[in-house]
């Protein structure tokens, strides 16, 4: 038997429309509906293979080839069925069967490892769900984003803000330092002027004592009375220690105060001048204590009193000594005694006349004025004990 | 034959102050040769009577005080001078200090002091 004859008409078989006995009506049946089922499976197929095309992200589509295959396979041997109701080709529709089995068995076999893939892969649904949710993410995101923007520019206003009131608050003070400035220098100026105008006043008084020793200098030069003239000289060393305490007051950093032992230092040689050469010594002993022109000025002269009268009447010999000595009294005050190693006198004397000559009643006077008390005794010489409260410093 | 007494000239704005001084330096022997009041004054009796000393007040009536007197009249003479000062302040203690072998007495100038220093200018 030839290939043709086995294709086409293969052992004499008859056309399957034999086997329904030629019956217009089933015949017609069966050609209707293999020819409806053949032109929908090569509609279908041809309708996925469009939709492949189309939609290039969809995933697995050599799938949906697979699918094509199996459906036009499908509709070939419906169409082969149509052939063989009036021509026995069995055996070309056996092959084309046998086709469709391949594409078919393939095709299954390809399908169920699929299956799971296919399952994982998210639904339309699930997908919506998820851009919902996406899109109300990104909506919360914007939201957030422009709450960001909305705040940023808050945070940038308020720094607009913070900054002008920073430059407000450093201009404010600046301009308060600058006034600071001014007034400290207005009244470093007054300070400054102040300290001219004292040292102006000191430099003054001392020219004005000065010239004061002049006219008393001159006009004992003038006196034939010895003991006038001695009288005015007298003076000159009261006079010397009101310029000395100024001369001190003008020298110290304050202008208000100077150490005392400095000070009495040099009223003791100036008191001494002369005395030395006959043989008088005098000795300081004195403790550190800052005073001012009040108890200063005083005190000079009480010193000057006493050194000035155990010098004129102590030695009449000439020679002796002379202790000044200030220091802390018992009694927290200050204690200044002026002592002498020469004639002295009966203690009962001086009890019945403490004031005799004008020099006691000048150191009586400055003592009460002190708020002092003035002992003298008389025994080996004179010795003067003062005692003084602490000067105020003011 | 009677001794060359050294001359001294006075310098000070106070009168009363510069008699004193005059009559201290008189009652050394010394013979004070004029007393200027300005330290131009100062310049010219200087340049007149060629003193051996001067004592000069340094502050003095005037645009100059008694540092530039002596300047200008060390220009052209070299007397011992004494500088009498009221104030000790820094600034005229260094221009009083640029003289050299300058004596520097400080208000209120006692007697001895003034004859202690006119004493060993003479001496020197």
């Amino acid at each position: 038997m030839s290939l043709a004859d086995w294709l086409f008409e293969p052992a004499g078989l008859t056309a399957h429309g034999f086997c329904l006995s030629w019956e217009p009506g089933l015949i017609a049946l069966h050609a209707i509906s293999d020819a409806v089922i053949g032109v929908s499976y090569l509609s279908i197929p041809l309708a996925l293979a469009s939709l492949t095309r189309q939609r290039k992200d969809l995933q697995y589509s050599w799938m949906i080839y697979a699918f094509v295959g199996f459906i036009v396979a499908c509709g070939a041997t419906h169409l082969f069925s149509i052939l063989t109701l009036w021509v026995p080709a069995y055996g070309l529709e056996g092959l084309v069967k046998a086709a469709t089995a391949v594409i078919s068995l393939i095709t299954a076999i390809l399908l169920w490892p699929l299956i799971p893939r296919l399952v994982a892969l998210p639904s339309p649904t699930q997908l919506r769900r998820l851009n919902e949710t996406l899109s109300s993410t990104i909506a919360q995101q914007e939201q957030t984003a422009e709450q960001l923007r909305l705040s940023e520019a808050k945070v940038q206003a308020s720094n607009v803000e913070l900054e002008q009131r920073v430059v407000e608050r450093t201009a404010d003070l600046e301009k308060a330092k600058r006034d600071l400035e001014r007034v400290l220098a207005d009244r470093t100026r007054a300070l400054e002027q102040r300290d001219l105008l004292l040292r102006e006043v000191y430099h003054r008084v001392k020219n004005n004592l000065q010239i004061v020793d002049g006219l008393l200098v001159m006009r004992a030069s003038q006196l034939q009375d010895a003991q006038a003239q001695h009288a005015l000289l007298d003076l000159r060393s009261r006079i010397y220690a009101l310029g000395l305490v100024h001369h001190q007051l003008m020298g110290s950093d304050d202008l208000q105060t100077f150490d005392i032992r400095p000070f009495l230092n040099e009223l003791s040689v100036n008191l001494t001048d002369g005395a030395a050469e006959r043989g008088i010594e005098i000795v300081i002993d004195a403790c550190a204590l800052p005073v001012g022109l009040d108890f200063a000025v005083p005190f000079g002269l009480i010193v000057t009193e006493l050194v000035t009268n155990a010098i004129k009447h102590a030695f009449p010999d000439g020679t002796g000594k002379i202790a000044v000595q200030l220091r802390p009294g018992q009694d927290g005050g200050l204690l200044l005694i002026v002592g002498d190693d020469g004639i002295g006198q009966p203690e009962s004397v001086a009890a019945a006349a403490p004031s005799t000559g004008l020099g006691m009643t000048i150191v009586e006077s400055l003592v009460s004025q002190l708020e002092g008390t003035v002992i003298m005794h008389h025994e080996a010489g004179t010795i003067v004990e003062i005692r003084l409260p602490l000067p105020v410093q003011r | 034959m009677s001794e060359i007494r050294p001359t001294v000239l006075v310098v000070d704005d106070e009168a009363l102050i510069a008699r004193l001084f005059s009559i201290h330096v008189e009652s050394m022997g010394l013979e004070v040769c004029a007393t200027a009041a300005t330290a131009d004054e100062a310049v010219i009796k200087a340049e007149q009577h060629r003193p051996d000393i001067i004592l000069m007040d340094v502050r003095l009536r005037g645009a100059k005080d008694g540092v530039d007197a002596a300047r200008s009249i060390r220009e052209t003479q070299d007397p011992k001078i004494i500088f009498i000062t009221g104030s000790t302040d820094p600034a005229t203690m260094a221009r009083i200090g640029s003289h050299d072998q300058a004596s520097v007495l400080v208000k209120p100038v006692a007697e001895r002091q003034l004859k202690a220093a006119i004493s060993q200018a003479v001496r020197r």
